[in-house]
Formats: structure tokens, sequence, C-alpha cells
């Protein structure tokens, strides 16, 4: 349905242009990335440093010329990194949207990088890892991670620890180097939502984008890292009042897989993210009153990329162990006794329904066209994904659910006021 | 004796601004209706006009408990009919959630716009016909305990938290929404019901639907489920208790092993509805807001805080702007204390230059342009304008800050952000001592 609103564009010099003309008074959201990311280098805060650093000054504008100017046309903008990509996000007036291109193209291009916001950069990144090292979710989220994949997988996170030694021992050379290696125009992919229509769209892209200069990409490969070894870590952070929980397992399958359609819906089944209708919300929650917060869902797949199954819990300390127990009481059954016909259907058609949704507004439309383009697909698979999983059966999610939901070999991590020797 | 004669429910056109149309029920219900065709979606809310403000001593964090159980059972939604509200509309694709914040309770869902009847005949049923009981509280009550710890986490939140407290000596601003650990874990639900009766009716919530439903569509579905619930028998309590004036700085010092120090700056300001608010917006995002405001480059830009933030929230009575940095490793909080009251100071001598005024207002124009893209969060836009008391209040605000003057600017940072209306708000990470 939305497809038909999103009109895609290859241009011949490389760019994907995705345009969906939608009333958003007056203003246009935009998401845009090219090649790179956390993957393009061996140190991973290169690529993290280098997004921060696009708006630190360029050889015609300073950091300061760059905020007034920022804010001079009301704009909001942010360049960030996935593991693939180097993204650019914001919103502005339409009428702005010519001035804010320029710009972003100006930082890609032509960036400085000084020696002086490189340190006060690192200076604050210090600190938010020592908050980031408290944080209970944070904790849990990376510890599962590294259960379950080897270090060269993409889905591994380093600890924080790792993530400040790489930060503290990168240099300015090491960025400007990066920047003149790896950024450029390749994969580049804009995918804008609002107030805009295509042909203005198409000719302010033309002439800011074409200009950046074509580079080659590579990416170190990796094999897919289903380890299937039960493993568990405590990470004991005494002063905090609740604990994140969570346990997973890798897959070893890629969004493309025949039977990823069918455990996204078991899974559903199980903890669907985002409301009550998951059987982990309506028991462990709603019947039980054991957390305020139980989601399952798959994360860290791509077209190439295996991701993982994870569900995710909050507990007070006094309630964790019996809060656990019901997690894993809830994943046995589900694999065991299954899921019904029924139960499938209302979750088909929540999930259909809910895509609809979930894309009515400008920004969201913007975000979604170009996730699916920049993960290898055709944007028609906004619609079409949503159809292929509402011809999903219930046997065919049972058998997902048995062959990649394993219990006896689920990895847990736990972080927060629960003892170093808990058992878990 | 005689039947009362039944009087059929009647739906009267107020007003029409800013492409709303504002309607008014025979039983005093307010419904706002705006035609919007940029998805097949609609948009419910229904805001109460309560929140934790409303709360008496001994009974905070009624209001977000109470929010919580009336996603229990009700009349004609409830598990023995297989309609469950927690899960009713979720299974028709509804975005559906319920807040709670000092001025209002709000419950809304944005789901496809052929199931608009099933969400008011939702929203209705539990309007006055909410069936919780004791058995369902003490299942809940761990849930809010949880959400209650899960705050606690936060060094932002604990301290915001105390600096209320502190900042506020009467008034129930002072008590956090989710209200204290002892009066959540006392709770009864006869005391809720109690609140429920006393607050849960037409006459004191505003229903707003928009969407891509035609209006004669609404007004068949409002009058059928929400026509027939009478108004209340009593007059609503108002809130009376009025903040005494402060008359001197105060101050917060928390010690917590929370691996980051964070200082704030809070200062006493009018209620939303007070013609200087759109001055003390500009003045709010001039100092703490955008890429280029006075308190970004003196902070952040300098590494002594890591960001910044500006808490301005609209509120009914006279309420708080706060400042907020999280410093950077090694920066002690005196220090950065310093440089935001040098900045403030330094507000207070010059007139603002009119370009920098020029970029905060569009800064604002645009913010207040991407509240109105898309239903979800139009309508809860919107609901934060009833709570602070004029619905339209969002959609003036853009004219009301356009016209805003320097002069303007200089006044309300002389008028507010003074000593005597300050709270200093500090969290010092501290190792823990705890035994092994």
């Amino acid at each position: 349905m939305y497809t038909k609103l999103i009109q895609e564009t290859k241009l011949s010099w490389g760019a994907t242009v995705l345009v969906a003309h939608f009333p958003a008074y007056g203003s246009v959201s935009f998401v845009g990335s090219v090649l790179g990311g956390t993957r393009s280098a061996k140190n991973t805060q290169i690529a993290r440093v280098h997004a921060a650093m696009l708006m630190d000054g360029n050889t015609k504008r300073d950091k300061r010329e760059i905020q007034l100017f920022l804010d001079s046309i009301g704009a909001s903008l942010s360049f960030n990194t996935t593991r693939n990509r180097l993204t650019f996000t914001g919103r502005v007036r339409e009428r702005h949207l010519d001035q804010l291109l320029g710009f972003i193209t100006e930082a890609l291009t032509e960036p400085t990088f000084p020696e002086v916001e490189l340190e006060i950069l690192k200076k604050r990144d210090q600190a938010s890892f020592s908050l980031a090292a408290q944080d209970t979710h944070t904790q849990a989220d990376i510890a599962i991670t590294r259960m379950m994949y080897k270090s060269e997988h993409p889905n591994y996170s380093n600890t924080i620890g790792e993530s400040r030694d790489n930060l503290l021992k990168l240099t300015r050379d090491d960025v400007r180097t990066y920047h003149q290696k790896i950024v450029g125009r390749a994969g580049l992919i804009l995918s804008l939502a609002g107030n805009i229509k295509q042909p203005l769209a198409l000719r302010q892209i033309e002439k800011h984008f074409k200009k950046l200069p074509l580079k080659e990409v590579d990416f170190p490969s990796f094999r897919p890292g289903v380890t299937h070894k039960k493993q568990s870590k405590v990470l004991p952070i005494e002063h905090k009042a609740s604990i994140d929980y969570m346990t997973g397992i890798a897959t070893g399958i890629t969004s493309d897989h025949k039977d990823y359609t069918a455990l996204l819906l078991g899974l559903q089944v199980l903890g669907n993210p985002g409301g009550f209708t998951g059987r982990l919300m309506s028991t462990v929650r709603e019947e039980e009153g054991l957390t305020y917060s139980i989601y399952a869902y798959m994360s860290g797949f791509s077209k190439e990329l295996d991701g993982f199954i994870n569900v995710w819990a909050t507990f007070a300390p006094e309630l964790y162990t019996r809060g656990k127990a019901a997690v894993l009481r809830e994943i046995k059954k589900i694999v065991t006794k299954g899921i019904m016909p029924e139960e499938a259907r209302k979750h088909r058609e929540l999930y259909e329904a809910r895509s609809r949704v979930q894309l009515a507004n400008s920004g969201s439309l913007a975000r979604a066209a170009h996730e699916v383009v920049a993960q290898g697909y055709h944007v028609a698979r906004l619609d079409e994904f949503p159809q292929k999983v509402l011809r999903v059966t219930a046997a065919q999610a049972n058998a997902a659910l048995k062959k990649y939901l394993l219990p006896d070999l689920l990895s847990e991590s736990a972080a927060g006021p629960v003892k170093q020797n808990a058992t878990l | 004796m005689k039947a009362a004669k039944k009087i059929a429910p009647k739906l009267t056109h107020v007003q029409t601004k800013f492409g709303v149309e504002e309607y008014k029920l025979s039983n005093g219900l307010r419904l706002l209706y705006k035609r919007e065709r940029s998805a097949p979606v609609v948009g419910v809310c229904v805001t109460f006009h309560v929140g934790s403000r409303n709360e008496a001593k001994g009974h905070t964090g009624a209001t977000h408990i109470l929010e919580h159980l009336l996603f229990k059972d009700s009349k004609k939604f409830n598990k023995a009919n297989g309609k469950e509200i927690g899960g009713y509309l979720d299974w028709m694709g509804a975005i559906m959630n319920a807040t709670t914040w000092f001025d209002r309770t709000n419950y809304f869902e944005v789901l496809p716009r052929e199931h608009l009847k099933e969400a008011l005949e939702l929203e209705a049923d539990r309007m006055r016909d909410s069936l919780f009981s004791e058995a369902d509280l003490a299942s809940e009550m761990t849930v809010v305990r949880n959400e209650f710890e899960r705050t606690r986490n936060s060094p932002f939140e604990l301290l915001d938290e105390e600096v209320m407290l502190k900042a506020f000596s009467k008034h129930p601003y002072r008590i956090p929404t989710i209200g204290t650990k002892e009066d959540i874990e006392h709770s009864t639900a006869l005391k809720l019901r109690e609140f429920y009766n006393t607050f849960y009716w037409p006459n004191n919530a505003t229903l707003s639907v928009f969407g891509d439903v035609p209006f004669t569509e609404v007004k068949r579905l409002v009058l059928t489920y929400f026509g027939p619930i009478p108004h209340s028998p009593h007059k609503i309590p108002e809130m009376t208790t009025v903040e005494p004036p402060q008359t001197k700085p105060l101050k917060v010092l928390l010690k917590k092993p929370f691996g980051v120090n964070i200082v704030s700056l809070t200062y006493k300001i009018p209620r939303a509805t007070d013609p200087n608010f759109p001055s003390i917006y500009v003045l709010g995002v001039l100092l703490a807001a955008g890429f280029s405001s006075r308190l970004q480059k003196a902070l952040v830009d300098t590494g002594l805080a890591t960001d910044l933030q500006l808490q301005l929230p609209a509120l009914r009575d006279p309420g708080v702007i706060v400042f907020t940095a999280h410093l950077s490793d090694n920066v002690v909080p005196s220090k950065a204390l310093s440089v935001m009251r040098r900045v403030i100071t330094e507000l207070q001598k010059t007139l603002p230059h009119k370009d920098e005024l020029d970029r905060a207002k569009e800064r604002l124009s645009t913010q207040i342009s991407y509240e109105r893209d898309g239903v979800y969060v139009d309508i809860r836009a919107v609901s934060e304008s009833i709570a602070a008391g004029d619905w339209a209040l969002g959609y003036r605000m853009e004219k009301l800050i356009s016209a805003v003057l320097p002069r303007d600017v200089l006044r309300v940072a002389k008028k507010y952000l003074i000593a005597s209306q300050e709270t200093t708000g500090i969290l010092v990470h501290q190792q823990t001592t705890e035994k092994k």
C-alpha cells in the first residue's frame, strides 16, 4: 500500500533515490547512506568517530558556522554508523532542503577533522562509556551477543572497556585515512518523505551528490556464527534497582532464508514487541505480575547477516528467579506444544495491519524505505513482506521454532542487582 | 411512578480552529475532530483532566496505578468473553498505550481506519465500567513496582525527581507521577475505585479523533458509545493547592555510584497558558536547544559536558524550566555550574541579536511542524495542550513564538532565571563501598 506512494529511481551514476510525497506540514524527513560503517575498519571506533566529526568543520565552514547554519534553517541532522553504512538522518522545511543537501555533501567531501575537536570528542565519549558501563540494558545486551558469536562476526559486540581502549588509541590520522579510503558515493541511497515532489528531489540530489567521489569499499568476510553452546554471564551492578535479563540463541540463517518468515511469526506469538498480544506479556506480566517489560524478537539479520533470537525482560531483584523461570517455561512450552492455527492467524493479521499503522508518518516511511533498500531488497518489500507473513501456517512456524529456538542451548545474561554467583 | 424519559444525546458544535472541530456532547464530553487524509489510519485519544496533580497525600501514584488497571477487564471487554482490553485493539494492528502525567491521563491508539468503531466502543466502556478488583491490583502491583525500579536505574530520572521534591514545597508537582514506593505499596482497590468514581466521567474528559474518517461516521459512533454515559453526579473536585513563592536558592546533592556526574539548574516559571510562556520557550531554545545554543557552545563544545537537555513542560499550574548537563569525566560540578550561571547572567545583560532569535524561532517552528506529522504525534501533542488548559495552545504556539521580540526574551530571562527561583541539582559519582 505504501509502496504506491514511493517513487524509486536508480540514477546513472549509482544513487538510488526514494521519494514519497506525503503531507507533513511543510517538512521533509530523510534518511541517506553510503557504504562504510563499523565493519569497514579494523578499529570499530574509527567509523563512529568519523561520523561524529563530520559536523566539526570542513574546508568551507568551521564548526561554529555549521551550527549557526543548521539552526538558521531549523534543521535536524545527524551522521551515524551501522555495521555497513555511514548514515545521515534529518528533517527540514521543504524550502531549506536544497541548502541542507548541499551541506551534507560538503560534510562528506571536505571534512577537516580538527585535532582539538577530536580531543574534546574523546573526552565526552569517555564519560558516555562510563555511563554505559552502569547501564543494565547495555551490559546485558553486549554480554549476550558475545556469547552467541565469534569475535569476527558482525553481530559480536565489544565490551565497554574494549570500546574505550579503541577510542583512546585512535588518532586524527586514522580518521583522515579512513575518510580518504572509504567515504564516497558507493552504494548511495537517499530516501525522502514529506512535502517534496520527486522531480525537485532528483534535481537537488543530482546537483549535490553526483560530485562525491566513487571509492571501493570492502568488508571483511565472516562465517555464520552458530556456536550452539549454552553459556551464561552475570554482570553485578549492585546499586541499581532493576535487573535486565536476556536469553537468546544464534540462528545461523539470514533474512533471505526460507525459514525466516515462519520463525518471525513464531517469535511474534511468543513475545510480540510492543503491546499485549505476545504470550510472554499475557502470562509473565499480565497473569503473574512478574515484570513490566518482556518481549521476544529477532535481531542482527540482513540479506547477508545471520541473526539471532533474543528474549528480554526486566525484573525486580526479589522476583528475578521466578521471572526467569517463567520465561524459560514459556519458551519450552511454545517449542514443545507449538502454536495453534487460530493463534497463528491472529498474529499474521496483526503483523500486516500494524505494518500499515507504523508507516503513517513521513519519518517512519523514509526510514523504512531506506532500510529495505540498504538491506539489498527492492522497496516493494515494504508491502510484499507483510503479505508473505500472511501466508505462513502454524505448522511452518512450529517447525521453525523447533529448529532454531533450542531451550537447552540458550545463552543467558543478567545485569543489575544480581549476585555474581547467581545461578543462570 | 413513571420512568424518567430518556433524552437522546446531542453533539453541539462549539468552534472550528486550526482545522480542528470542537464539539460538546450533552453529558459534558468534549470532542475534537480533525480530518487527516495522509494515511488510512485513525487516532483516538481520551484525555482525562486528572493527573498526579490531583492526588491526595498518602495516595501518590494512584492515577498511574489506575491507568494500569484500566487495561484489566471492563463490562464489555474482558477475559470471559474473549475481548481482553490488553490485546483487543492490538489484534487489529493498533499501536496502543496510555500515559500518566502531572495534569492528565491519556489513553490512545492509532489503528487502521476501519476499526474506529472498536476503539471508541472500548474507550467508552472503560470510562465508567472498568471492573478492576483487588486481585487485579495485586498482580499489577509488582508490574508497577518494576516500572518504578526501572526509573530508579536512571541517574537522570533520579536527580530530576529529587530536584522537583526540593523545588516545590507544597504543590503536588513535587511528587513524581509514579508516586512514592510507600504509597504505591499501600494502594487498595477500594481507594482506587473511589478515585475512579471521582474523576473518570465524560464531563472531565476530552475525546480526540483525528484521521481519515468522515465526521458523519465519527458523530454516529460517538453518540452511540459515549452518548449514553451519564454526566458525573457530583462536581469534579478542583485541586486548590498553591505553591508558596520560593524566596531563596535551593540545592540537592546526591552521591551515587552511577559512573557519571550530572548537574541541573531549575527555575520556576509561569503556567503554559501565561502570556510570557512563548518568550520563555524561545529563551529555553536560545540557551539549550539546537546546534548553536549558548549552553551547547559553553559546555558541550568545550568538552565539559557530554550532552545537554532542556526540559520545559507545558503545565497547567506554574512549573519549571530545567537545564541539565551530563559532565565529562573529571569535570567537577562546581565548574560546570559556574559556566552555566555565567552564560545565563550574560544573557540577562544584553538584548539577544535578531539573528540568534530568528534561529531559535526557526527551530521551534520546524519542531512544531514535526508535531503534526502523522496522527500518532498530532493527537498526543493535542493531549498535552488539553492538559495545560487550552487544547489549541500547540496550534497557536507557532504564531505566538513568531511575535516574540528580543526585548521579550531579555525581560523573561531577568524575571525568571534568578537566584531566588533557582534549584541546583548535583549528582556526583561515588564509588560503592559495598561489603563482599
